[in-house]
């Protein structure tokens, strides 16, 4: 068989064909990072990038409209805005605060504070000579949400303390009490089980969603997620024990849906508007799920505190878990100045942040909002108000989102039905020692 | 000296045609392979310094002495060699049905073909409510034939959710499966069945002595292809089920996914990950095989 | 004539259980067109039904509005597109190197090629993320152009080798006589020829980034993403739940595909069995 090879020279064509690919390629690349940050030409606005991760179809909203009055009315400053998944804001940070570029702004979970004001990745508010201005409009207590090693990396602007979401219409036609206790609960079981409906549900998946309604549980018998010096976990006492045999209990017993451990957040949101369960442990968003989402009447909601054991199990006060929404500016942002007057401009001053409005999806953190004579579309702003008052965030270590992880899985591990709630959170508790020996 | 140019310029030849995909290669795949393997002896953290230093195969002892990890290996095992039986045997039946039907067979392959075509994250969504406890149509159709007393809690049982996402799978994979031997048995010479029919062999005998021998290499290939697939499969358990309830579907790519961004143990992760990229390999090799064997014997045969 | 009526009867049964293995297939489907046409609240309904009391197309419109999605359709389309060009073009290139040159490395390189083939997945997805972090190509339609290309090369190359392989060489001969190089002679022999593995090809390419979801979801956070990720990013994300507009969103997502299979099925079936089919 004679081969070709021999006969000729490299086509030239078929390189000059690979360069062309080559350029289209690189046109493709600039194409893709022409979102970035250009040069700016003098006379031009300076150009702030704001990530704003979840929100509510409401917050969403509000924020574009904000964002278009503040551009229309300054030519100095030019916010570009870029709505972002809630859910992959971990990752996001994660890559941006590696490469050290990214947004100027981040909206965000209070958690990240710590997490990334450590690295580099949050600047330091202090350093703004208005700030201590700013924050006496703030709650105290929310305050210390965004605050590490005494330094405050956020502006705290929605807190959503977790609460009991009561389906009033159920409660109302058997004639039946809102539980305080989790005693209470339990007798509430058998009696709405009469009438084929359940007392209690809330996620128990494998999603983060699930330790996030452990918690209450756990801080309302006096339990913490860490001992004292933050040296060994602490969700595995007593407390700990004891809410996660409450919950297993309440679920064998039948009296939570037998698909809660495969339940995320939004199936159990259509659980519950499905008006067969009567309680959950939700905050201030969920008026405007069920009723956005699933059409739920939002006269048959009512909200009460989150039930307690009778008796503490632990030492520590009863508390419910708040967790605070924050804007916090970059620590690469090449423009920290004009990021802070964007900062104030959207988060501080708009008049959005004094009133409280269920559309935004949580509460104000702004003292001024809770004035005497602000009018509020909030169902229970009452009981939202005295939990967000007596609410305690997860703790502020780097690592928690790990923890937040065992946690979890301990809880889905024991609602179903492989471990008994002990070992599942002493197990967990050991990874997490673990961890915590690291820093 | 024109002579000695020439030469060279034919023996660079073949390499000018294939740099691009090598060098693609060589960075997407090639590189990654070697730096795993150097990342699983050392700890490396995606962020609190990064970290780095060697601990030879700490990480992989502290995995295989791990319950999870232990879990996850077995996970994956079930979940690959559960759909894969099943999918073969649905997608022989199909196929020798399919072999029966001369006209219209493209209208009928174009609808076989909609599972595989559609991405695995729409058919994890579907699964995952066709599922669901209450609103799912799998407990209602149950129900109503009377298989099933009482809403089945699918995703949220162990062994239920990892049923539900084989189901899922077998679902996805049985079209491939159907298309590859659909093609092979088109390829079988009637002859061989109409000197059987002459000797008086029966249907099963036929299909024994014929047709499996026949398709033999077509089964390896399909065999080959679908395990490396759905032991590599992510979407669809994820969206599914997230590897729970209680860690039951919580094969390796989840756990690798995991322990590198949930954990930011990127050490770790490469450890999990070099199992499977073993794993992967001794599939390519008996692969390779099968395909170098058959090239060189055709070779030897002179086709 | 007992022959004919055993033929009828066969061909019957062939036509009714295909009929029926082909509806069971589809019917999860049809849970997903009927769940994007009906308004949310009907599918909280217990028991559940399959078909909507009511229909609307709300969601069809809704889905555009919700700012993201579009973006992420372009996104898809853009990646996708470029993937399935470039890796043609480079396994095009390399598959005829393997074909038409007899060279010393040849089998060891084509051993690597088939062996990369089934690689990509979760145990590259570490040392991966690293080399795209490094070139700095993190949720950048680059970076995944250049990562699915990856992937597509050694199937795509594997397949078009057995293709160019088959194809007699005696075309080429007289064609270089008449003075055509190699570039011409590849662009106007070879491919006319090779047109159903090319087509196969392609589609491969593109159906991988189109469908590809670990990847996108580890490597893209905003400005590359897919609509795989974006699915949840727009109609799961936090506190929103509209399942209505996630399977629409599903299903229009799945067209291409699924148009794509049935306009070139027989090529894609033909190259797809090509390299596993012995001749």
């Amino acid at each position: 068989m004679t081969h070709l090879g021999s006969r000729i020279y490299p086509p030239r064509r078929n390189i000059r064909l690979l360069a062309g690919l080559l350029v289209v390629l690189c046109a493709l690349h600039s194409y893709s990072c022409g979102s970035d940050r250009r040069a700016r030409q003098p006379g031009e606005p300076v150009e702030v990038i704001v990530w704003d991760f979840g929100g509510v179809p409401g917050h969403r909203e509000w924020i574009r409209g904000a964002v278009e009055r503040f551009n229309s009315s300054r030519d100095d400053i030019r916010i570009s805005l870029e709505t972002r998944d809630w859910n992959t804001q971990r990752e996001s940070l994660i890559s941006s605060t590696i490469i050290g570029e990214g947004p100027d702004i981040i909206r965000c979970h209070h958690k990240y504070s710590v997490e990334f004001g450590q690295l580099g990745g949050l600047l330091d508010l202090e350093r703004f000579e208005d700030w201590p201005e700013v924050k006496k409009r703030f709650f105290p207590n929310v305050l210390e949400h965004v605050k590490y090693d005494g330094k405050h990396y956020g502006v705290p602007v929605t807190m959503l303390p977790f609460v009991l979401a009561v389906n009033r219409e159920i409660m109302e036609k058997y004639n039946l009490e809102v539980p305080k206790t989790w005693e209470e609960m339990l007798v509430l079981g058998p009696r709405l089980a009469e009438h084929g409906l359940q007392a209690f549900t809330m996620p128990a998946g494998v999603n983060l969603d699930t330790a996030y309604r452990f918690l209450p549980l756990l801080y309302g018998a006096g339990g913490r997620v860490f001992n004292e010096d933050w040296t060994r976990a602490g969700f595995n006492g007593p407390a700990g024990k004891a809410a996660l045999r409450f919950l297993v209990s309440m679920k064998e017993q039948g009296f939570m849906p037998s698909a809660s451990a495969a339940y995320a957040f939004d199936e159990n949101a259509a659980h519950w508007s499905t008006g067969k369960v009567a309680l959950s442990i939700e905050g201030p968003w969920w008026q405007n799920v069920v009723h956005g989402n699933f059409g739920f009447d939002t006269t048959n909601l009512q909200l009460a505190q989150v039930p307690v054991p009778k008796q503490m199990y632990e030492n520590n006060p009863s508390m419910t878990l708040l967790d605070v929404i924050m804007v916090a500016i970059t620590g690469y942002t090449p423009v920290p100045e004009q990021a802070w007057m964007v900062l104030k401009a959207l988060n501080v001053e708009d008049p959005v942040w004094s009133v409280p409005d269920p559309k935004m999806g949580g509460i104000p953190t702004n003292m001024a909002a809770y004035a005497p004579g602000v009018q509020s579309d909030y169902i229970g702003l009452d009981q939202l108000a005295e939990a967000g008052a007596k609410g305690l965030g997860w703790p502020g270590h780097p690592a928690i989102t790990e923890i937040q992880r065992y946690m979890a899985d301990a809880v889905n591990l024991a609602m179903s039905g492989v471990m008994t709630p002990e070992d599942a959170l002493d197990s967990a508790a050991a990874e997490v020692n673990e961890i915590l020996s690291d820093y | 000296m024109n002579n000695k140019r020439h030469k060279l310029h034919r023996q660079l030849t073949p390499y000018y045609f294939l740099t691009p995909a090598l060098l693609v290669l060589a960075v997407i795949i090639l590189f990654p392979i070697v730096n795993n393997l150097t990342m699983s002896l050392q700890n490396v953290r995606l962020l609190k310094g990064g970290g780095g230093e060697f601990v030879g195969l700490a990480n992989y002892a502290r995995l295989l002495g791990s319950n999870t990890f232990q879990g996850s290996v077995k996970a994956s095992l079930e979940f690959t060699f559960i759909s894969l039986p099943l999918a073969f045997i649905l997608g022989l039946g199909m196929a020798l049905v399919f072999n029966e039907i001369r006209r219209y067979r493209p209208v009928f392959t174009a609808f076989l073909l909609v599972p595989w075509a559609i991405a695995p994250v729409v058919t994890g969504y579907m699964w995952r409510w066709l599922f669901h406890d209450t609103f799912g149509l799998v407990n209602h159709f149950l129900l109503s034939v009377g298989l099933i007393d009482e809403n089945v809690p699918w995703l949220a049982q162990p062994d239920t959710a990892m049923v539900a996402v084989v189901i899922a799978n077998v679902w996805r994979f049985m079209p491939y499966i159907t298309i590859m031997l659909l093609a092979g048995l088109q390829g079988v010479p009637n002859e061989l069945y109409e000197a059987a029919h002459v000797d008086g062999a029966g249907v099963l005998r036929r299909f024994g002595h014929i047709t499996l021998p026949q398709l033999r290499y077509v089964i390896a290939v399909v065999f080959l292809f679908a395990t490396v697939w759905m032991v590599n499969d992510f979407a669809l358990i994820y969206i599914m089920t997230e590897g729970g309830p209680a860690k039951a579907t919580l094969v390796v790519p989840i756990s690798v996914y995991r322990f590198a961004f949930e954990h930011l143990r990127l050490g770790r992760g490469a450890a999990a990950a070099m199992i499977l990229l073993i794993f992967l390999l001794s599939v390519s090799a008996v692969f390779i095989r099968v395909l170098f064997s058959d090239r060189r014997r055709q070779a030897a045969e002179g086709v | 004539m007992r022959l004919r009526a055993y033929d009828q009867l066969r061909a019957g049964i062939g036509y009714g259980l295909g009929g029926l293995f082909v509806f069971c297939l589809v019917l999860p489907l049809i849970w997903v067109v009927s769940t994007s046409v009906r308004p949310i609240t009907e599918m909280t309904q217990t028991p559940p039904m399959i078909f909507p009391q009511s229909i609307t197309f709300d969601a069809y419109v809704e889905i555009w509005d919700e700012a993201p999605f579009f973006r992420y359709a372009l996104n898809s389309i853009v990646i996708s597109l470029a993937t399935a060009l470039v890796a043609l073009a480079f396994s095009i290139s390399a598959a005829y190197a393997f074909a038409r040159f007899h060279f010393r490395a040849a089998t060891t390189l084509l051993m690597i090629v088939v062996m990369s083939q089934m690689l990509p997945g979760s145990s590259i997805l570490i040392p991966l993320f690293q080399v795209i972090r490094n070139l700095g190509l993190l949720d950048t339609h680059f970076g995944m152009i250049l990562i699915y290309t990856g992937f597509a090369i050694p199937f795509c190359t594997w397949l078009l080798n057995g293709y160019f392989r088959a194809i007699p060489e005696d075309l080429e001969q007289a064609a270089l006589i008449d003075g055509c190089n190699r570039f011409e002679l590849l662009w106007r022999i070879i491919l006319p020829l090779a047109a159903p593995a090319v087509v196969a090809v392609g589609t491969f390419a593109f159906l991988l980034s189109w469908n590809e979801f670990l990847f996108a979801y580890v490597f893209t956070k905003a400005k590359a993403l897919t609509i795989p990720v974006g699915l949840r990013a727009a109609f799961l994300g936090q506190y929103v739940n509209k399942y209505d507009q996630l399977f629409a969103a599903s299903l229009i997502f799945s067209l291409p595909p699924i148009a794509l299979f049935a306009t070139l099925q027989r090529y894609f079936v033909q190259g797809l069995t090509a390299g596993a089919v012995k001749e």
